[in-house]
C-alpha cells in the first residue's frame, strides 16, 4: 500500500463577482469533489476551458481555502510547478535562483546547497552571472524550471504542457520529470490535451462543471 | 508540544523569505536608478531643504536649533511614512506570487518594512554623524536612541501591516493613505515645535503616538534631556497591544488573500 500524501473531500468553491457596492453573485467553480493522490501515482485530469483545473490545482496546492469539504495535506511536499515565481529582472541568475527557490518552500540553506545542480541542469553557464533582464524568454523558462525541479517535492502540480526552453531542453526536462516520478514523486498534470495526457500519466479523470466525471470517456482517452 | 514546534517553523520561515525579498529588494532596486544606493541620503536631504526654505527661512519660525530639529524630524517621519506607503502596495503587487505559491501574505508587507528598516539603519548613521558634525557631540542620552528605534519599528509594524490588510478588501485605500499621512505630518510636529500649540492643546499631541517618538528623539539628541519615560511606558504596552491585534488580523485572514486578490 502506498502512502497517501494528499486528500480532497467534498470540496466547494465558488467566486464572487462583484456586481455593486451592497450585491455580488456567486460562480460556482467547484461542486464538490473529492480524490486522493497516493505516493508515486501519476493522475491526469482533462477539462475544457474555464472548466476549473487550475483552480482544482490552486486548492490541492493549498493556495485557495475551499469554501466548504476539505483538502487534506499528509504532510507532503506539494509544488505546483509555478516557473519563474518571483524573479527580477534587475537581479543575475544566482540570485533569482535563490530568491525563487526560497519562495516555493526551500529554505535558503537548502537553495544554496542546489545552487550548483541548479547551474549545471539550465546550461546558462557565465550568462548566470549577467542580469536576468538580458536573458531571452527561453533561458529564464531554463533557469525557472531548474529551480522548480531543485525543490525535490513529493507531488508535483503541473497546469498545461511542459513547454521549456528549445526541443532539446524540452526533452531533458521531461526526462527530469520522469526521473522523478520514477523515484516515487507523485504528479497531478492538468490539461485540455489527450495526447499529452496519454503520454504521461496511468489515469485520468474528466473535469467538468466543477465536478469529476468518473471515468474518463473514451472517445478522449484510448484506454491505455 | 509538535504543534508549537510546527508554530515557530512558520514563523521563522516567515521571517527568512521576508529577510531574502527584502534585502533583494534592495539590490534591484538600487540597479534601477543611476545613483543607485545614494538616493537613501538624498532623499531625505532634499526635504529638508524644502522644509528649511519654507518655515525657517521664508517664515521665520525655529531657532538655532531649528535645522537639527527639522533634521530629526525629517529623517524619522519619512522612515515611518514610506514604510507605510511601500507596505500597503504590497499584498496587490505580490498577486501573481500569492496566485501561485502558498505562501504566508504576511510576508509581502513585512518585506517592505525590512527593506526600509535597513536603509534607515544606514540613514540614521549619517544623520548622528552630520549632528555631531553641527556640534551635537555625543552624550550619554545617545544611548537611550536604540530604545525610541525600537518602538518606533513597534509603531510601524502594525500601521503598516494593517493598512497591507485591509487594501485588499477597500482598493481605496490607495487615494485615502497618502492623505492621511500628508495630514499626520502636520500634526506629528515634524517642522514646529510645541511652543507654537497652545497649552491647553498639549494633552492632544501628546495622543499622536509620532508626535511622541520625534519628541522623544530630540530630547535625547539635542535637548539634551530625559524623555517623558511615563508617556513611552503607556506607549509600548498601547504598540503591544495593537501589534498583537495586526498579528492576530493576519492570522485570520491569510488563506483568503488568494481568492480576493482573484476576484
Amino acid at each position: 500500500m502506498t502512502r497517501l500524501l494528499l486528500e480532497m473531500h467534498d470540496v466547494h468553491l465558488a467566486y464572487r463577482l462583484r456586481r455593486s457596492l451592497l450585491r455580488s453573485d456567486y460562480h460556482p467553480v467547484i461542486n464538490g469533489v473529492s480524490l486522493k493522490v497516493h505516493q508515486g501515482q501519476r493522475l491526469g485530469i482533462i477539462g475544457h476551458n474555464g472548466a476549473g483545473k487550475s483552480t482544482l490545482l490552486r486548492l490541492l496546492a493549498g493556495i485557495y481555502a475551499p469554501d466548504r469539504g476539505r483538502v487534506t495535506n499528509h504532510g507532503a511536499r506539494v509544488s505546483l510547478l509555478s516557473l519563474q515565481a518571483g524573479f527580477d529582472p534587475r537581479l543575475n541568475g544566482w540570485d533569482n535562483a535563490l530568491l525563487s527557490g526560497v519562495l516555493m518552500g526551500m529554505s535558503s540553506k537548502e537553495v544554496r546547497l542546489r545552487l550548483k545542480g541548479i547551474h549545471e541542469f539550465c546550461e546558462l553557464g557565465d550568462q548566470m552571472n549577467d542580469m536576468l533582464g538580458t536573458y531571452s524568454s527561453g533561458m529564464r523558462a531554463r533557469l525557472g524550471f531548474a529551480v522548480a525541479l531543485a525543490m525535490e517535492a513529493d507531488l508535483l502540480l503541473i497546469d498545461e504542457v511542459l513547454s521549456v526552453g528549445d526541443q532539446d531542453f524540452q526533452e531533458k526536462s521531461e526526462k527530469a520529470v520522469m526521473h522523478a516520478v520514477n523515484q516515487g514523486c507523485a504528479m497531478v498534470l492538468v490539461s485540455h490535451s489527450p495526447i499529452k495526457l496519454k503520454k504521461w500519466t496511468d489515469s485520468v479523470l474528466t473535469f467538468e462543471k466543477g465536478m469529476i466525471c468518473l471515468p474518463a470517456p473514451e472517445k478522449a482517452v484510448s484506454s491505455a | 508540544m509538535h504543534r508549537k514546534k510546527k508554530r515557530s517553523d512558520a514563523v521563522y520561515r516567515i521571517l527568512q523569505v521576508s529577510w531574502l525579498r527584502a534585502l533583494m529588494g534592495l539590490k534591484s532596486e538600487s540597479r534601477g536608478t543611476r545613483l543607485g544606493y545614494l538616493w537613501w541620503l538624498i532623499e531625505p536631504a532634499m526635504h529638508l531643504a524644502v522644509y528649511y526654505l519654507a518655515f525657517g527661512v521664508l517664515l521665520k519660525h525655529g531657532g538655532d536649533d531649528y535645522v537639527a530639529f527639522l533634521l530629526i524630524g525629517i529623517v524619522h517621519w519619512l522612515w515611518f511614512s514610506k514604510s507605510i506607503m511601500n507596505a500597503s502596495q504590497s499584498i496587490m503587487v505580490g498577486r501573481g506570487l500569492i496566485l501561485q505559491l502558498p505562501l504566508h501574505t504576511g510576508i509581502f508587507p513585512l518585506a517592505e518594512i525590512f527593506r526600509d528598516l535597513i536603509k534607515q539603519i544606514v540613514v540614521v548613521v549619517i544623520l548622528l554623524l552630520i549632528l555631531s558634525i553641527m556640534g551635537y557631540l555625543p552624550t550619554t542620552f545617545w544611548v537611550i536612541y536604540p530604545v525610541i528605534f525600537l518602538l518606533q519599528i513597534l509603531l510601524t509594524l502594525p500601521c503598516a501591516g494593517l493598512v497591507a490588510a485591509l487594501m485588499p478588501f477597500i482598493p481605496d485605500l490607495r487615494v485615502i493613505v497618502p492623505a492621511c499621512l500628508q495630514l499626520a505630518m502636520f500634526l506629528s510636529g515634524v517642522f514646529f515645535s510645541s511652543d507654537l500649540v497652545p497649552e491647553s492643546f498639549h494633552w492632544v499631541l501628546n495622543l499622536n503616538p509620532a508626535y511622541l517618538l520625534l519628541e522623544a528623539y530630540r530630547d535625547i539628541l539635542i535637548r539634551q534631556q530625559q524623555p517623558d519615560w511615563d508617556l513611552l511606558a503607556n506607549l509600548l504596552a498601547a504598540l503591544l497591544l495593537f501589534n498583537i491585534f495586526v498579528i492576530a488580523l493576519f492570522g485570520r485572514f491569510n488563506r483568503q488573500y488568494a481568492r480576493i486578490i482573484q476576484e
